[in-house]
This record gives structure tokens, sequence and C-alpha cells, in this order.
């Protein structure tokens, strides 16, 4: 019996021991202070953050393209040339990341040859080649994959061939080792912003075409997804093939889908969690303003810089009501903008009517509807005895929730009788995605992909792009006049260029009314008191999360 | 002695027949003592327990607001419960709502052409869209209550059908009847929810009868009613049960009366007190089902104001406005705590083994 308890003794020293031994070991492997750029910053730890009311809607860079999405793929992908992980305006002008330099172009615009830098590796080993970039173009022009990035492929040689069916490839994309060729059809002076967007990111060149998106893939930037629980979790680790000079502060990232949003924002106030791709609720912002202080970067916990956005309420022009012109012309005078501005909390934005947002080359200031408030007596006169029940699209977002009342109280009296429809960020944009969806209007918003109003004017509202699914086009609106312009448009570069990109703006809005834009909204975010290194990045709105360091 | 005889055959019970016999030997000069009628003495019985008494009075004054009160006071204010003013209803300076007791201006956007009238909200805004917390507590009500009262008529109608059924006839009616009562009880009846708020609960939502309920209302009614049925129909089971073995019963058979008759005349009055206690339990379990499911957003839809709606509003403002908490939470506490109350009272009222 003795004896007995002696060996357990020693046993449950020895095992106690271990224990601490694993402990201190698994601490020095995850944390270890080594520096990485500069010198205060860590690397090591894990980054938690929250996606409050959504899941990611896709992980596949082919397919999603959403805010949430594209922040998490520009800490994973790696472009021919990419945006530096800084604020503006430096975050905002493209620098080769892959590729060697900028692209050779051919004396007519027509002719793209990148080289690919040596000795890149994908997060499982195997080399990158050109065949990697080709392999992305292929994937978003393949019409079994029904990429939303074929919006942005028209001018690549044989794109639209390959997504109507008519090619078995893009023929106008060549890899050839680590030589990259893409012919377009006609010069594109945005074609590298276009080319730089996550959809066109490194893939391997076996990566499957897969309508529901590959969740999980090996990728060539400075994190690699790790693993992915539909609406539970999505993990990201440290690129251990990665050699490039994009910083990759912590060890790991981990992300929690479908968080709750306050209490995702009492989880980064006590530190459980480091940040909420999703936002902090509206009613918060004031009390975090006087707590901690606005920042636009550097240290600090809550930071607001504006982007390039418009939030907006998309009007269904494919069925009525608002197919009628003036039933749309009628809810751009019914929609109170301010209440707008001021349900969604201290420093949403400023309002506006047009779809431009101001700072993007092109805008022209115009006043087109009624800014300052609603007029509902004009709306309903306007609107000519429409009463018509519709269905109002939202996200189950605290923001969106809260916008989509007032639209709906301000639709209300003008006649129309409103059911509102709240549905989770990644299923609402399923739904106004597909062609046909059951819905009237939609209250959403959009952030640029790059710094060219073809970005708003030409993906949002040219009706050629209209697809069975993964449209932009919420709005579905759909006017040959319209398309044309914008379509000549996006031919054209300088001044001419942007000049008829503000004009258009105005034209459509007023003569058109597709949409009743209300606000550009600021970004708005909070951090835990654990992390440190916020950088705004002003493309893709929102914190670098990649350069996020656990202090 | 026609009056005695009236005395004994109103079926006053034992104090009736002391007093005849009292009657009769203290002599005639001794006035009778009128014998007291169930419900006189179920009164009686109640009106002792004053807790309960105020418990029923609450609930008096309730009704009376929702429905009265609440049009009153926004005719008197001049706004609706769903009036949306997010300028005079928000602080300028945090755009947060205000707080109780705040003379807000109705005025739709700075320099608006027009006179604007200032406008009191007694409790404060509800949320960003700055509308008077008063009147949507006071809509709510109406919201709640409506849910709470046909939830509970539905579901102790059913269960009473089911229970007199199963008890009655026994057998393999009763054994239908419990199995199914075992299977509802089983039943994930939250999944269900979730399944008919992501369905058809858009279209049940808007059955409103032409204005008669409001919005939602009717979802909730059908699903508390469908599932609320089985401890009414146990209740009912086990006292026909019992019921039906008792002499009034075989002598109401021996004369021929149909088991309709029987159940109508002879069974039902019987039920009648454990029928109304159980239903003010239901409606206060009812009016707490109602505030979660809105709490969980599957309750009454947005704008209409619920209790459920008004809490789940809270949470976004714990830190800086808790009272937008406590309203609603006052609202539903008070209210089932009136009901169960009364409902306590009442099962007391009924009993005949207690002495008022």
């Amino acid at each position: 019996m003795h004896k007995k308890l002696t060996l357990s003794i020693a046993m449950a020293v020895v095992g106690a021991g271990l224990l601490v031994a694993s402990g201190v070991a698994g601490t020095a492997s995850t944390s270890a202070p080594t520096k990485s750029g500069s010198s205060e910053i860590k690397r090591g730890g894990t980054i938690r953050i929250n996606t409050s009311n959504t899941d990611f809607e896709f992980t596949d860079p082919a397919m999603n393209y959403d805010a949430i999405g594209w922040q998490m793929l520009y800490a994973v992908n790696s472009t021919l040339l990419n945006y530096p992980d800084k604020p503006a305006p430096e975050g905002s002008r493209l620098v080769p990341e892959v590729a060697v330099g900028f692209p050779r172009v051919s004396r007519d615009g027509k002719t793209y040859t990148f080289t690919i830098r040596q000795g890149l590796k994908f997060s499982d080993g195997s080399p990158l080649t050109a065949a990697a970039f080709k392999r992305a173009l292929e994937r978003a022009a393949d019409p079994k994959q029904a990429s939303p990035a074929i919006a942005f492929m028209h001018d690549v040689v044989g794109a639209d061939a390959r997504n109507e069916g008519k090619a078995g490839s893009v023929t106008g994309v060549t890899a050839k080792g680590l030589t990259l060729t893409i012919k377009l059809v006609r010069a594109n002076p945005t074609f590298l912003a276009e080319l730089s967007m996550p959809f066109f990111g490194a893939v391997k060149p076996s990566m499957a075409i897969d309508p529901k998106g590959v969740n999980v893939f090996p990728s060539a930037g400075p994190y690699r997804i790790v693993s992915r629980s539909i609406g539970q979790s999505l993990t990201l680790e440290r690129n251990p093939f990665y050699k490039g000079s994009r910083p990759a502060n912590a060890d790991r990232i981990l992300y929690t889908v479908n968080t709750d949003q306050n209490q995702s924002l009492l989880q980064v106030k006590a530190g459980q969690a480091d940040y909420d791709a999703a936002g902090v609720p509206p009613t918060a912002h004031a009390d975090l303003a006087q707590q901690f202080g606005v920042k636009k970067g550097g240290p600090g916990r809550y930071y607001v810089n504006s982007y390039l956005g418009t939030s907006y309420v998309a009007l269904n022009n494919s069925r009525a009501p608002f197919s009628q012109l003036n039933v749309r012309k009628a809810a751009n005078y019914a929609i109170d903008r301010p209440a707008l501005v001021r349900v969604s909390g201290k420093f949403y934005g400023k309002r506006t009517d047009q779809i431009l947002p101001p700072g993007l080359a092109g805008f022209r200031e115009a006043t087109l509807y009624p800014i300052k408030g609603a007029d509902p007596a004009r709306a309903k006169q306007m609107a000519g005895g429409v009463d018509n029940t519709i269905t109002l699209l939202h996200t189950t977002s605290a923001l969106r929730t809260a916008q989509a009342q007032v639209v709906k109280y301000n639709l209300e009296q003008m006649g129309l009788k409103v059911q509102t429809k709240p549905l989770p960020f990644a299923v609402a944009l399923r739904t106004v995605s597909t062609r046909g969806a059951d819905f009237d209007a939609y209250v959403g918003g959009w952030v640029a992909d790059y710094p060219d109003p073809f970005d708003f004017i030409n993906v949002l509202l040219d009706g050629d792009n209209i697809q069975e699914s993964n449209n932009s086009n919420y709005a579905y609106f759909n006017n040959p006049k319209y398309n044309k312009q914008m379509q000549d448009l996006a031919k054209l570069s300088g001044d001419l260029r942007y000049a008829g990109y503000g004009k258009l703006d105005i034209d459509i809005m007023r003569s058109s009314a597709p949409w009743a834009p209300f606000a550009n909204p600021n970004s708005r975010e909070f951090i835990s008191a654990r992390v440190t290194n916020y950088i705004h990045h002003p493309v893709y709105a929102g914190a670098v999360i990649n350069a996020l360091a656990v202090k | 002695m026609a009056r005695n005889r009236d005395l004994l055959s109103s079926g006053a019970g034992l104090a009736s027949a002391i007093a005849v016999e009292a009657h009769g030997e203290l002599g005639e000069d001794i006035e009778a003592v009128k014998a007291r009628g169930y419900w006189e003495q179920v009164w009686l019985r109640l009106k002792q327990d004053r807790v309960a008494i105020v418990g029923g009075l609450f609930i008096l004054a309730l009704l009376v607001i929702a429905f009265a009160g609440a049009p009153l006071a926004a005719g008197q204010l001049g706004h609706g419960p769903n009036d949306i003013n997010s300028l005079g209803g928000l602080d300028a300076q945090s755009q947060l709502p205000v707080g109780p007791w705040t003379k807000v201006s109705t005025e739709p956007y700075p320099g608006a052409p027009g006179k604007f009238e200032d406008t009191l909200y007694i409790l404060g805004a509800d949320s960003q869209l700055g509308r008077d917390m008063f009147l949507r507590l006071l809509y709510g009500a109406q919201t709640s209550l409506e849910v709470a009262i046909l939830a509970t008529l539905l579901s102790v109608s059913i269960g009473l059908l089911m229970g007199l059924i199963a008890g009655y006839y026994r057998g393999w009616v009763d054994t239908v009847v419990s199995r199914l009562t075992e299977i509802v009880m089983a039943f994930p009846y939250l999944l269900f929810v979730i399944a008919v708020a992501a369905t058809v609960g858009e279209r049940l939502n808007t059955i409103t009868f032409g204005g008669l309920l409001h919005p939602g209302v009717f979802t909730l009614v059908m699903i508390f009613g469908i599932f609320g049925w089985f401890y009414p129909a146990r209740i009912i089971r086990s006292q026909i049960l019992s019921l039906r073995e008792k002499e009034f019963v075989e002598a109401a058979r021996m004369t021929g009366a149909s088991d309709l008759r029987i159940m109508k005349s002879h069974l039902l009055p019987h039920l009648v007190a454990p029928l109304i206690v159980y239903s003010t339990l239901i409606v206060a379990n009812n009016v707490i089902a109602e505030a979660g499911l809105s709490f969980l957003g599957l309750g009454i839809p947005a704008p209409t104001a619920s209790w459920g709606n008004l809490l789940a509003e809270g949470p976004n403002y714990y830190l800086t406005q808790p009272w937008l908490m406590v309203w609603p939470g006052l609202a539903i506490l008070l209210t089932t705590l009136a009901f169960n109350l009364l409902g306590d009272g009442l099962r007391d009222a009924f009993d005949p083994r207690r002495a008022h």
C-alpha cells in the first residue's frame, strides 16, 4: 500500500513536471519575442477576430466579393501587384508583389507581360509559377465557377468566349515558366488595378472548379487557411514558405464567426477577442470615442477613417413597383438621409444622393434629391398612388437593421407597404446577387475594389454583366443606353475618362435613379488592449489583419 | 317551509342544512341565514386574498391602459408608436436615445419649413430610431396581451377537448390522445419555431384579420396554442377519469343522457375552476414566451412594438441607457407576477376546504 502511494506521488510529480515543461515549450514556440520589421512589434501569439452576425460567404478567392472576405484574403493571397500594408496614401498605390516589377506593356496597350519572382512557393511547399495566375484567371472565367470576377474580365481576349462556353480556355492568357502574358481586346487603363483584386491572386494550377467555392487551399500570401468550420470558425496560420516582405506578426489568426455584436464588443473590451471584422454596434461609437479617443492609426484602440464607399438602397429595377421610373425617383425623395446617418451612430459618415463617393477621381457634387431631409409629400405625389407590398431585404447587423427600419418608414410614407426581411450577411448577399430573387429593395453598401469610378458605375450598374448568380448589380439596372456609355467610358483614360464618369454618375441618378444612395460611410474600428500595430487599409477599408501584433 | 325547501334545493350544502335545523329549534322569530351560492362563496374567499385582488386589479388596469389608454395617449402626444424621430429622439452630442421626460422637437430636419411643436417623451426614446418609448410600451402591452390571452384560449380549448375525450372514452381513444400528448411534449418546440420563422413566418405574420391583430400575433398564437395544450389536456383527463365514476354521472347515464350531454352538462361545470386557475398561469407563461421569442428575433416583426422587441433593444444600451431594459423588463415582471398571484388566489378560492 505504502509502495503504491509512493509510486503514485512520484508519477504525479513526473506528470506535473511534464505538464509544466510542455506549457513552457508551448509558450516558447508560439510567442517567442523574435522581432520583425519595427523593433517594437513582436511576432507570435494568436489574434482572435470575431465576425459578428455572419460567416464568410466564401473563402475561395474566385468567389468571395465582400469586405470581410477581402480583408481576410489580403492576408492569405499573393497577387502580381498589390497594395502595400500601409495607410493612405502609400496603401492605395500598387507595387509589384509576386511580379519582379511592373509589367511590360505593348505600345498599343493591349499586351501585358509579367515576370514572376523566382523561388516563391505556395504554403504547401510547391513552386509558384505563372501558371498560378493563369489558373486564377481561368477559374474566374469558367462558366461552371460562376465567379463575380467575370465583370472585370471582358477586356481579356477569350474571357467572354470561355464564360459563354464557346472556348475551352481563356485564349488571351499564356503562362510559360515564370512569364505570364495577358492579351486584351482593347487598352484598359485600370487593368492593373483590376488584376490586383483578390479574385486574381495566385492559386495552385490544380485548384478545382467548384461553384460552392473551395474552403481550404494552399496560398502564397503571408498567411494560409488551415481550417474552416462553416458557421463556426476559420483559422489562419503564418505561411511557413512565405518569403515576401509583408508583415505576418501573429502565429495564428483565429476567426470566430456569427458572434453577437454586443457580446463581441464586450469581448474586445475585455481582451477576450481582439477585433470584430463586422464592426461595432452603432450605439457604441460615442462611448468608445469618449473612452479611448478617436485615432486614424498608430497607438490607440478606436479608429475612424474615411474610405471610398457608398451606402445605398438598391431598388430592384427588374420588377414592380421599382421597374417604374417615377417610383424610383419618389423613393429618392422619400428616404430621410440625415435620419439614416443619425441612426447609424456617431461618425457614420456623410449623406449623399450620388453613386460615386467624394474623393474618387471624377466625382462632381450635384444636388439631385433632398439631402437635408425627406420630402414625403412630394414622394407620395410622384409615386402616383402606388400601394404595392414590397420586400425590403437587409442584413441582420444592428446597423443595417436600424437603417432598414428608417427606409421602411420612409417608403410607407409614400404609399408602399413594406415587409422587412433580415438575413445574415452572407445569405443576404447570396440572395440579392441571384437574378430573380424575391426582393424589391436592399439596404447595403459598396466599398471600392480599387480607386476608379469603373468600380462603382460599371461594376454595379452595367446591365450587360447580369448573370444567373453572383451579380453585383443588386438593382438589376439594365439600360442599353447607359450600358453603352459605361462601356465606352471604360475605354478612355485620363481627364476625359473621369469627367465622363462624373457626368454619368449625375445623369444616371437624375434620369434613372436605380438606387437611393444615402451616405458615404467611415470605417469605425475598435481593437483590444492586447494587440497593437493597427493599420487602416485605404483600399480594403479595414484593419490590416496580418499587421496586427500581440503586445 | 316552502322557503326552507327552496334553501335545501338550492344546493348550498351543509351550511344551509344547519341553518334549517337551527331555524326549527330556535323558533320563528330568528331570521333565516341566507345560503350562499357556489360563485358567491368563491368570490368571498377570493376577496379575502388581498394580494390576488391587487393582481386582478393590475390586470384590469393594464387591459384598460393598453387597449383604451394607448390610442388616447398617442392622440394627446400627437405622434404614433412607430413614428421615427431620429433628430429630436437622439441626443445631439452622443447620438444616443434621449432619456425619460425629455421635450423633443418634431422638426424633421434642422431649418425645415413650417412650424413644429415639441412633444414630450415620457420614458425617453426607444433606440437609434428615436421612437417614443412610453407609447411603444403601451402598444407593446396590446401585442403581448393579445398573444398571451389568445394563445391561452387556444391551448386551453384544445387541451379541454383532448382531455375530455381521452378521460371520458378511455380505451384506445385515451391511448391515442395520451401518446399524441407525449409526442407534442417531446417535440423540439424552439427548433419548430425557428423553422416556421424561416419558412412561412413572413406569410403568417401578415394575417391580422383586417387589422384586428398586430402583425405576427397570429403566428405566435398558433405556435403557443399548438405547443401549449398538453398540460391542460393532462389535467382535464385526470379530472374526468375521476368524475366519470361519480354517482351523478351514472345517474345521468341511467336517465338516458347522451355522451355529449353528460360531458356538456354534468362534467364541464366541474372543470371550470381548474381551467380558470390554469389559464391565468398559462397567460403569464405566454407573456414571457412572447418576450423570449421576440427577443430572439423570432416573434413579433419590427416595427410592431411588443415587450419582447423592446427588451431586445435594451442590450445595445446597457452601459449608457440602462433604463431601456428596465421599462419592458418591469412591465413583463409585473404582468406575469399579477397573473401568477391571481392564479394562486383563484386556486385557493375555488378550494371549498379553505374557510373564509
